[in-house]
């Protein structure tokens, strides 16, 4: 068996292993053939959350794969350069404003996808410089999660404790309409970055290399942007911000399988397994308290980000 | 494989600055050409703008007869193949799969390698020698090997037209020679057009059929090393006074004075 096959069969057992423990034994074993209690637990509460975890993951490991192979740069994941501040800002916004959760999702939507126009527009110098476009994604990240917070503090309680509740990204709300939701944008996004792998693997030659090859680097910058950024809004819609998945998922399938470029499948794959890993533990009572999945993808993240600029820096 | 290539009162201006001012030069099908300069004369400029890359402000390049504006882009990368002079090594890629994207005209995402695909990468890996090397990473290769492997990527490609931007710089003297002697030797089987920027005077005058020396964005000098290469053009063209010496049947040689 080569290496990637082995690979995605460990994948695919750990993603079973992790769904099954979720799904049937979770907290308290479930017999859903024979307790009709049973089945309605496992079908309305524990099966969306495992569902949700499982598309928002491979959704956020897939988008940032893309765009970090797209960008040359390990660093420059959606959830770095701003779509998802910028996303949890236009949430945090729209749940002040209406006084309400109920249109967070718009709000969401509707911000990632701004920032992102925001980022190329201003990264627009007669064509698209990847570099350009990273620091001015992090510096609007950082101007946005600063508003955010602007926002917080003005909000009445109510509001605010609902912004809160939001901004700490987590599957236990999950109801099947938003896996629908996220589902699809898994698939359909996921085709069309796979479908630009072709174009994205090649740019990192530079830019000459891919036109001299009959490429547009631009045209490919825009839309796989465009596309990420939607996926990451949506994600952040339905379950709130997830950090670091996105970041993580592309150089962990890098590292694992030996392979260069996007790896978009394998980082798909990645990305489902950490997202329900940190379902699985946010499961767990811990000092007494039950705590939201993205505490954890922020725990093992923050480490893994410096890991991997320690990596990438004595490699140079 | 001929392809004529044709360039009428081109101009190019970047950020203002006019860089290349009315060039006119036709490229002879199975010839290579070698173009000389001091820095800054627009010689990196020229070659990019022969693989459109970048845009004339003036004047047009036409391949057999047809303005490469109204090519599609694969049609041009199938007919014209380009190395930068600092290609970018992805992390981690092999040779193989580096030399494979030189059939990225001829492809289309979610469509494996064809045999003809095959067919061309086996023999570019064996026409550069790396045959041997295919499963090693490149970025781990040494200056020689790793420009091997780019040129057996625009092998691959399979065009009349090969496009060299400095294809020696960073190589010591024996690579740099190897490196030459590759592309004459590519020149001479399939007939390819070569047309490389080379800084090495001597080197250009002894691979090269033809030498074009560009100053100031206009075509200095033009014609065989003979004839390009004398002391007074030569000192002209840099502003520093160099000596040549001919002997006879070899080809000039250029020194400080």
């Amino acid at each position: 068996m080569t290496r990637i096959t082995v690979l995605y069969v460990t994948l695919a057992g750990l993603l079973l292993g992790l769904a099954f423990a979720l799904l049937v034994v979770g907290q308290g074993e479930l017999h859903p053939f024979s307790v009709p209690l049973d089945r309605t637990i496992l079908l309305h509460f524990r099966a969306p959350r495992v569902a949700l975890a499982l598309v928002t993951g491979a959704g956020l490991g897939m988008a940032g794969t893309a765009v970090q192979t797209l960008l040359r740069n390990p660093l420059a994941s959606p959830d770095i350069i701003g779509f998802s501040a910028g996303a949890a800002a236009g949430a945090a916004l729209v749940i002040v404003v209406s006084g309400t959760g109920v249109w967070a999702g718009a709000g969401a939507v509707l911000g990632g996808s701004v920032t992102a126009a925001l980022v190329l527009a201003l990264a627009w110098r007669g064509g698209i410089a990847p570099l350009p476009l990273v620091l001015i994604g992090v510096s609007l990240s950082l101007l946005l999660a600063a508003a955010t917070d602007v926002l917080l503090s003005l909000a009445p309680d109510l509001q605010a404790s609902e912004v809160t509740r939001f901004l700490s990204g987590s599957f236990a709300g999950a109801e099947w309409h938003r896996v629908g939701w996220m589902g699809a944008i898994t698939i359909i996004g996921g085709v069309f970055l796979a479908w630009h792998t072709f174009a994205v693997d090649r740019l990192g030659m530079g830019d000459d290399m891919a036109r001299a090859l009959g490429l547009g680097p631009d045209g490919v910058r825009i839309r796989v942007v465009a596309v990420s950024a939607v996926m990451v809004s949506v994600s952040v819609a339905v379950a709130g911000p997830i950090p670091f998945v996105a970041f993580l998922s592309g150089p962990l399938a890098r590292q694992l399988s030996k392979q260069s470029g996007t790896v978009l499948l394998l980082s798909g794959g990645i990305g489902a397994a950490l997202a329900l890993g940190a379902e699985a533990l946010s499961g767990m009572l811990i000092f007494g308290a039950h705590l939201p999945a993205g505490v954890f993808t922020a725990l093992i993240g923050g480490p893994a980000m410096l890991g991997i600029l320690f990596l990438n820096t004595r490699q140079q | 494989m001929s392809a004529q290539l044709e360039v009428q009162n081109l101009s190019i201006t970047l950020a203002g600055r006019r860089v290349l001012n009315d060039l006119s030069l036709g490229f002879a099908a199975g010839s290579v050409t070698a173009i000389i300069g001091p820095n800054g004369c627009g010689k990196s400029t020229f070659l990019r703008t022969l693989v459109r890359i970048l845009d004339p402000s003036h004047g047009a390049i036409s391949l057999d007869g047809i303005d490469i504006r109204n090519l599609a882009a694969r049609a041009l990368a199938q007919h014209i193949a380009f190395l930068p002079q600092t290609p970018q090594t992805p992390d981690g890629l092999r040779v193989a799969p580096l030399v494979e994207r030189g059939r990225t005209p001829y492809m289309r995402p979610f469509q494996p390698l064809r045999q003809t695909d095959r067919d061309a990468v086996t023999a570019a890996l064996e026409a550069t020698g790396m045959t041997d090397l295919k499963d090693r990473r490149v970025d781990r290769l040494s200056g020689g090997q790793r420009q091997r492997a780019w040129i057996a990527l625009t092998v691959a490609q399979q065009t009349p037209i090969l496009i060299l931007d400095e294809p020696t710089t960073y190589l010591d003297l024996p690579h740099q020679i190897e490196i030459l002697r590759m592309v004459r030797k590519l020149n001479a089987e399939t007939g390819k057009t070569v047309i490389m920027v080379l800084h090495d005077i001597n080197l250009a005058s002894h691979y090269a059929d033809r030498i074009i020396a560009l100053k100031n964005g206009t075509v200095a000098f033009d014609g065989t090393p003979q004839e390009v290469v004398s002391a007074a053009n030569l000192s002209a063209l840099f502003d520093t006074d160099l000596q040549v010496r001919q002997d006879a049947g070899q080809p000039p040689l250029v020194l400080p004075k």
